[in-house]
């Protein structure tokens, strides 16, 4: 009975290319079939630091970081990351603007509310405008128009989990489940297939993504990814690398590991290819989820390599307290010599009380698409919390400022009655939220209807500036010596 | 150039919702509107000053919540209100717990129980509040939307109106107060607009198979009916439904918007309440019959009595409500302070475009004849609003709209003249949907012209690329090259979600100096990475500041960076469309008084005008 069950296992081992799986299926078998497929495949061994140029560990003349303050009551500090477009003070917010422009803000709003580094991503850049589009405008400075301050681009591979998952906090919820699409009617409609199960496809070699756009598959291998990524021309970034969801077994989350670090070599191969005549930094990304072991291992292989800096990626645990733990064993193991003088990047986590511990622990710029997430939903931060814009009990605040202390060109111009009357009446994000799907074909029609966005914009450039505000805040305490 | 003193013949009045400049955020306002800190040498900003008016909509801005005391139901009025009257009525001091006594009102029970039109009291009570609670919170602090005088001095705030004080417009952009743009701004997509629908018909079959959303939107129209108006009062659609105004209330708010302390130097006036005007069914036979050979066409006698029946109707449809309009005027007038009218806040008195085809001595037997003492305030007042251009139908969009116009202005002139011994009035045109209108406007001496065009045209995703060219000599050059350039344009505007442009590099319109168009300037780095070696800067001058691929990107990105963008472009556009126009009549008066003899030479303007008419 048991030689017939696994005889029975080991042909559709052998049937299916052992590359080939998609995600959620292997993440989800047996640790058994598992031990079978490791048995099957072998890789060759990483690449030791020796294989590399000597040149490559090299301190770079075009990115710099430089540590301006180290806090002896933390691991914090102040530093100066030196990029060919421009300065980025860290401990520093990062606003994501996954399509080359951050969402509900013009860039010289947001450059006047103190945003330098600013986040895009790979992946998005890619199926659209396309990455020969940004190569022949010169690059996403030019492209954009935002020329004199830095970019950094994700390679897409949170996409490889998004798409399967849904957002973090999502698969957080669903324990992991696959994300669903709603079923369209009996036809099979390509927008069920480019999120869940069917999306993504993982193998060995490459990620094959099916565009959300038009449904079109998209290959990206780490040094396709890389080749994106110089054509974009962000002055940071990053390799591709394997995000794996929160809830795998060890095994599968070590067998991601051994996946994400070949990738980020390979990558890290095609970069140093002509890094020096391109001008970009990249970040490895350590991996290995909340595991004290995998971490270590990933932390000591990746940081012997010639990165220009360190990303922390992988599953950060579920909520604010597991992220803590994290950091607070984590953080230290940075703290050596030789690591010590690489910036380090959080990826994706930049809510207020994250931040105050992050910083504690060493990390100097982190990257979140939530102030302006918040903002386009009527939430507004100040330094008291969190005020939601939107509630009846603001409509008659006439004169009252949005946060006192606050210096932005929304807090000087505004008051919360006024902010209040813009959201509730001309609220762009919620009431035509299913008219965006048509928005291009229909547009004569919502000519009329759309609404003035001027609400969203103003409660954005508040909630970033309120970020970069604290940001420097932070930056003279630590300064003053009291974090 | 300095800003000339006396206001320019032309000047655009931007229809702005809800108390804002649509898309501009306080930085892009001081962008825009302020000396340019970096290059002073462009005067831009002085223009953008002195040919826009901002227009403030009475429906938008004005209809505040009633909360009614629920255990004392058998009040009427709300609590709140009284609570202000009598602080109002008391002094100063108490204004403040009188806001504070409204807090606690709409603490107990959220939901309002209806909603009214903002009085006078109650504006000067939050103005208060504003100046009490935000003024002295901010003082010091950079404030790009009030000129250097206006804020910190406390004189000034004190003194400055709603508008400015609450709903936060800069001091220095002329506001007019309006009761509502268009009755019918619900059919935008007729006019200028149809360009973007004969490119959905374009679209593929793909198009066809889904729902069409835009049939049950248009079902949806069908169904919101505008309601009926009474003598007393209109209804107009605010934020919170249908919401019926009554001249008083419409009095209340203007000189709520308005009063307070002195009056600001940038102030346009008021249009007075009207009523809308359907004239859909009658157009054709007005129209027609007035193009003088109506008799011709008919076939039969029949036909011709039912339309002479028609016509019939409809002169008294329109006779009746121009008669609403001129009362309504005067108790507009009559509610707002005597201060106001001293202060010589000026009153645009609507007139449908539609009254041209009244006859002469109904038009001024009307008036008489509402006025109680006998005082014409048609012939009284030197300003005439023009409303309801926009409700022509689109079939008569040709000729019919500039001689309508025409008409009309010439009767109400001629009135004016015969009864009193005035000057010539100035006229305004409230809603206009596009270019040509405002081209034919201008040549029917409109001095005011009010649109909404570039925040229609920037949710349509098209960009205005009409030639400017700053002189006006050129002109034979200029249209061989234009219709060389302009082979992808549709009525003088590019739609930017189409696939051409995706590796388009170019600026939307090559020589446009708007922040969206124009050279980047001179990159300036920081101190901090110059010692980092200088990267080639010379090809930077040319790169625009956003070029047609990154908008497009922007738009299929469903970005909405992509609306400011354009709309800034769009804006730019008709900022520097109305200049040119006031500056080609500027020439022509030049002229007039240089030369006498200018049979053989056309007028700047009108051929400006025709210019860009080629161009549409």
């Amino acid at each position: 009975m048991t030689e017939a069950f696994f005889s029975a296992r080991r042909r559709t081992c052998a049937l299916n290319d052992p590359m080939i799986r998609s995600p959620g299926q292997s993440f989800r078998a047996s640790p058994r079939r598992c031990l079978l497929r490791c048995l099957c495949t072998r890789f060759p061994p990483l690449p030791s630091p020796e294989d590399f140029p000597k040149w490559a560990f090299e301190p770079k003349p075009y990115f710099r970081f430089d540590i301006l303050h180290q806090s002896k009551k933390s691991l914090a500090r102040v530093g100066q990351i030196t990029t060919p477009h421009g300065v980025i003070d860290t401990p520093g917010f990062v606003a994501v603007g996954t399509n080359a422009a951050l969402k509900a803000i013009d860039f010289p709003s947001a450059n006047n509310a103190g945003q330098q580094l600013i986040f895009s991503n790979t992946y998005h850049l890619m199926l659209h405008p396309g990455t020969d589009t940004i190569k022949e405008a010169g690059g996403i400075h030019k492209f954009t128009g935002r020329l004199n301050h830095p970019f950094i681009t994700d390679s897409g591979g949170f996409q490889v989990f998004s798409l399967a998952y849904g957002s973090v906090q999502e698969s957080l919820e669903s324990g992991g489940e696959l994300k669903r699409s709603k079923p369209r009617g009996n036809k099979r409609h390509w927008r069920s297939d480019v999120t869940g199960q069917n999306a993504v496809t993982v193998t060995e070699d490459h990620v094959i993504f099916k565009s959300y756009r038009d449904g079109s598959k998209v290959l990206l291998t780490p040094e396709s990814s890389i080749q994106a990524q110089k054509a974009i021309g962000a002055d940071i970034i990053i390799p591709l690398d394997e995000l794996p969801p929160h809830h795998i077994d060890r095994d599968m989350l070590a067998k991601s590991l051994e996946r994400s670090h070949r990738w980020e070599v390979r990558s890290l191969r095609e970069h140093l290819k002509d890094s020096q005549t391109r001008q970009q930094a990249i970040f490895c990304v350590v991996h290995g989820g909340t595991d004290v072991q995998l971490r270590t291992k990933s932390l000591d292989y990746l940081t012997s390599l010639p990165w220009d800096g360190y990303a922390i990626g992988g599953s950060l645990g579920n909520g604010r307290e597991e992220l803590k733990t994290l950091l607070n064993w984590m953080m230290p193991l940075f703290n050596t010599e030789e690591r010590k003088g690489k910036c380090r990047h959080l990826l994706g986590i930049a809510d207020v009380q994250s931040v105050q511990n992050a910083v504690r622990m060493g990390v100097d710029t982190m990257d979140s698409a939530y102030p302006t997430k918040l903002a386009r939903h009527g939430t507004l931060m100040t330094q008291a919390g969190l005020i939601r814009i939107k509630r009846g009990q603001h409509a008659k605040s006439y004169g009252i400022k949005i946060d006192d202390s606050c210096d932005c060109s929304t807090c000087i111009h505004y008051d919360r009655a006024y902010m209040c009357h813009l959201f509730k009446f001309f609220n762009f994000s919620e009431s035509n939220e299913e008219n965006l799907l048509y928005r291009n074909t229909h547009f004569v029609m919502n000519a009329a209807k759309a609404n003035e966005p001027l609400g969203l914009q103003l409660a954005s450039v508040h909630n970033i500036y309120f970020m970069n505000k604290m940001m420097a805040a932070i930056r003279s305490k630590i300064y003053d010596g009291e974090i | 150039m300095s800003p000339p003193a006396a206001p320019p013949p032309f000047r655009l009045l931007l229809h702005s919702r809800d108390g804002c400049i649509p898309h501009l955020t306080p930085r892009l306002i001081r962008l825009i509107f302020s000396q340019d800190d970096e290059d002073s040498s462009k005067e831009e900003w002085q223009w953008y000053r002195s040919h826009v008016i901002l227009g403030v909509a009475v429906k938008d801005t004005c209809v505040t919540p009633l909360y009614s005391n629920k255990r004392k139901r058998e009040d009427s009025k709300s609590d709140g209100m009284k609570k202000i009257k009598t602080a109002d009525a008391v002094g100063k001091v108490q204004h403040c717990s009188a806001v504070e006594g409204y807090r606690d009102i709409s603490a107990d029970n959220k939901k309002p129980s209806g909603y009214t039109f903002l009085k006078a009291d109650k504006a000067g009570a939050i103005c208060q509040a504003v100046d009490s609670n935000f003024y002295p919170s901010i003082k010091g602090k950079e404030s790009p939307l009030h000129d250097v005088s206006g804020i910190g001095n406390n004189t000034e705030t004190k003194t400055s109106s709603y508008v400015h004080t609450y709903l936060r417009l800069p001091n220095y952009i002329q506001t007019m107060v309006v009761p509502t743009f268009s009755f019918a701004a619900q059919e935008i997509d007729e006019g200028d607009l149809n360009n973007g629908k004969k490119y959905i018909s374009k679209r593929p079959q793909s198009q066809k198979n889904q729902p069409s959303h835009q049939e049950r939107s248009k079902d949806k129209k069908k169904e919101q009916q505008i309601p009926n108006g009474t003598q007393k009062s209109v209804p107009i659609d605010t934020p919170h439904g249908w919401q019926c105004v009554t001249p008083e209330q419409y009095g209340d708010a203007v000189a709520s918007l308005i009063v307070r302390g002195t009056k600001s130097a940038n102030d346009a006036g008021a249009v007075g309440l009207f009523d809308s005007l359907d004239m859909s069914n009658y157009a054709n036979v007005l129209i027609e019959d007035s193009s003088g050979n109506g008799s011709s066409c008919q076939p039969n006698q029949e036909a011709g009595t039912a339309a002479a029946a028609l016509q019939k109707q409809a002169l008294k449809k329109i006779s009746t409500s121009f008669q609403k309009c001129t009362s309504w005027a005067t108790s507009v007038r009559n509610c707002m302070p005597n201060s106001l009218t001293c202060m010589g806040c000026s009153m645009w008195i609507p007139v449908n475009i539609f009254s041209s085809f009244l006859p002469r001595h109904v038009l001024s037997k009307c008036f008489v004849s509402s006025h109680v003492d006998r005082k014409n305030i048609l012939v009284e007042s030197s300003n005439v609003a023009i409303v309801g251009y926009d409700t022509i139908p689109s079939q008569f969009h040709g000729t019919h709209r500039r001689r309508l116009l025409h008409d009309l202005i010439s009767a109400v002139q001629s009135i004016s003249t015969s009864e009193s011994k005035q000057c010539a009035k100035q006229f305004l045109v409230l809603a206009v949907n596009d270019v040509k209108s405002i081209l034919d406007a201008a040549r029917e001496g409109v001095s005011i012209i009010g649109t909404d065009l570039a925040r229609l045209w920037s949710c349509s995703r098209t960009a205005s690329v009409l030639d400017l060219s700053l002189s006006l000599a050129k002109e034979s050059i200029d249209s061989e090259v234009i219709s060389s350039k302009s082979t992808t344009a549709v009525h003088g505007r590019i739609d930017l979600s189409q696939i051409q442009y995706a590796n388009d590099c170019e600026p939307i319109l090559r020589g446009c100096t708007c922040l969206t168009c124009r050279p980047r300037q001179a990159s300036k780095r920081p101190a901090g990475y110059l010692h980092y070696e200088q990267r080639a800067e010379d090809s930077e001058a040319k790169i625009p500041s956003f070029s047609r691929a990154y908008i497009h990107h922007l738009i299929q990105a469903k970005e909405m960076l992509a609306d400011t963008l354009l709309f800034i472009h769009n804006l730019h556009q008709m900022v520097q469309l109305v200049r040119l126009l006031s500056e080609a009549a500027l020439l022509d008066t030049l002229k007039e008084s240089c030369e006498t003899d200018r049979l053989h030479s056309t007028s700047n303007l009108e051929s400006f005008c025709q210019r860009i008419e080629r161009q549409l």
